[in-house]
């Protein structure tokens, strides 16, 4: 285990190396020196910085940081969690359509021209609900577990997809539809505290048990009566994982729109890294995660004078990075 | 310190089917502790379906009864009766490449709770049963990266780091070259005699002969022959139980 407990530790103090840089890149000049004194002020009740400067830190710029984390966090988790649980390396957290029915739900609230608030509840309520229906259609499939699971999320998942289109079509061109567009492309641009705080419960909630869980995943991996022979209740581990994962997935998605390649790369570089065990490979998952989306999401805000909606970075990032990874040599012996 | 006439797994009036196919029709067997029982029997003939059953993966379909150490398999937890009948499945490929010591690791952890991961006392059980098995220095290898034979061995070792007294072996040197299937059937010779009760499935009359102390015969979901490997392994019954005739199995032997 020694020299996981490097990597984790190394990406976690990268992590926070990275967190404070991202404080001071962006239009409004922050020093670090100001972060500290804006958050002695915080303690203390004095005023040695400027209300501007403070507004910008606590209502913007540290809400979006903390969300680029969580976000990225929560997907790679979801991730390399699905992964495991369908034994499916090529799995991603959009697979049983969380994605998918998020976009959906978003898609309508923005057609009913609903506060920006109630989009992210109408996303998250809209996912959650995608995916009881995937459930209760893989529950009366015959045949294999995982399989009949993953079949119904694509079936389901299309049809949110349709929904989707079939709204775009509807909307008017010139105000809805662009809009609707933006959020399915995915960006933490319009982030408020509000969002940070809604999408912290649902992750909490969806991430603790999971990695409590994470070595029972390893069980999960197995052919499902090896795993039963070994003292799991195969059904029970595995639908556990699923609703935890989805949780967070959902709770990303409903506050970030679609943002992809996250879930899939990172917990594909993690098992270079630490190997798939997923008591070192689901911390790693998440905290490299977190560090991935972090600096994205820097580079999506800084790099030209308008935002760069991160969805589309992540796969331009995502895609040969993903190739290199796969044409490069195994790590491990 | 064990009752020897206490059978670890009794098998009573065990029927199956699948629709209206009768797999298995009335089975009524026991294996004793340190007792190596061979299973044969042609492709079809319900030994993995048997197997499924004692197993507790069946529990609502069959009919009958199944005692894993005098209690009903089907009122037994999955976690409880994996500390008392591993299973040890055909050496197959993984998804995902363990390093062998996790692999092993999997069994200690068999009847720990789900939200704890194993600490020292599951390592060092992992440990010992590499030992045993003598596969220690492939314990940091890549599950994928090692043989089909000490794959074998490594479930096997998994099964004993679960600790449970039975074993339940599938085709365990299917797949394997002769000088692995000789290791393997060896090491599995040594663990009943530790006291170990293993049925194993096997398609070599051969390995039932030499290493079983009581073979089994399975054909159409009946039990066909009971008893010693040397009673019971004739050449009628070969050739009955494969569908060849004399001159074939003959040619094969010579």
């Amino acid at each position: 285990m020694k020299k996981q407990h490097i990597v984790v530790l190394l990406l976690s103090l990268a992590l926070i190396f990275a967190a404070l840089i991202s404080v001071t890149l962006g239009r409004f000049h922050i020093t670090l020196n100001e972060l500290f004194a804006a958050l002695t002020d915080r303690i203390t009740g004095r005023e040695s910085v400027s209300a501007t400067t403070a507004a910008i830190l606590f209502n913007v710029r540290l809400p979006r940081i903390l969300l680029a984390c969580l976000v990225g966090c929560c997907l790679s988790g979801a991730g390399a969690a699905y992964q495991g649980t369908f034994r499916n390396p090529m799995a991603s957290p959009d697979i049983l359509g969380a994605s998918s029915g998020a976009a959906a739900g978003a898609a309508i609230a923005i057609l009913l021209e609903l506060s920006g608030r109630m989009v992210t509840v109408f996303a998250f309520a809209s996912s959650l609900v995608t995916i009881a229906l995937v459930t209760l259609v893989s529950k009366a499939a015959r045949g294999e577990r995982v399989l009949g699971i993953i079949l119904a999320g694509i079936m389901v998942s299309s049809l949110a997809n349709a929904v989707t289109s079939f709204i775009k079509l509807v909307a008017d061109p010139n105000s809805i539809l662009p809009e609707i567009t933006y959020w399915l492309m995915g960006s933490l641009a319009k982030t408020k505290r509000e969002d940070t705080l809604f999408a912290l419960v649902p992750m909490t909630i969806g991430m603790v048990p999971l990695l409590l869980l994470r070595w029972r995943i390893n069980l999960l991996t197995l052919p499902d009566n090896e795993a039963k022979s070994l003292g799991v209740n195969v059904n029970a581990t595995r639908g556990a994982v699923i609703v935890c994962s989805t949780l967070i997935t959902a709770a990303s998605v409903s506050v970030s729109g679609l943002i992809g390649w996250v879930g899939l790369v990172v917990p594909h570089l993690a098992r270079k890294l630490v190997g798939s065990d997923f008591r070192a490979l689901l911390p790693t998952s998440a905290i490299g995660g977190a560090l991935f989306l972090l600096i994205v999401d820097n580079i999506s805000r800084n790099l030209l004078i308008t935002e760069i909606p991160i969805g589309i970075l992540t796969s331009v990032i995502g895609a040969p990075f993903f190739i290199w990874l796969m044409t490069r040599r195994e790590i491990t012996e | 310190m064990s009752r020897l006439d206490f059978a670890r797994v009794s098998v009573d009036n065990l029927t199956f089917s699948y629709g209206k196919r009768n797999v298995l029709n009335g089975l009524t067997f026991a294996a004793r502790e340190g007792e190596l029982l061979g299973l044969l029997g042609p492709n079809g003939a319900g030994k993995t379906t048997l197997f499924n059953c004692i197993l507790g993966f069946r529990n609502k379909e069959f009919r009958g009864e199944v005692l894993i150490c005098g209690e009903s398999v089907r009122k037994t937890p999955a976690r409880e009766l994996a500390t008392r009948i591993a299973y040890v499945p055909q050496s197959h490929s993984s998804v995902f490449n363990y390093s062998v010591l996790d692999m092993t690791l999997m069994g200690a952890s068999a009847g720990m709770s789900d939200l704890r991961s194993p600490g020292a006392k599951e390592l060092e059980s992992a440990h010992r049963a590499l030992e045993t098995i003598g596969i220690k220095a492939l314990a940091q290898r890549g599950f994928m990266n090692i043989s089909g034979g000490e794959r074998q061995l490594v479930m096997i070792a998994r099964a004993l780091a679960q600790n449970a007294k039975i074993l339940i072996m599938d085709e365990p040197t299917a797949n394997l070259d002769f000088g692995n299937q000789i290791r393997v059937m060896t090491q599995i010779r040594e663990l009943a005699e530790r006291g170990y009760t293993i049925i194993i499935s096997t398609h070599n009359p051969e390995h039932a002969a030499g290493y079983c102390d009581r073979v089994m015969a399975l054909n159409h979901g009946i039990i066909a022959a009971d008893g010693k490997p040397s009673a019971v392994l004739t050449e009628e019954l070969i050739c009955s139980l494969y569908n060849i005739t004399l001159q074939q199995l003959r040619r094969n032997t010579k």
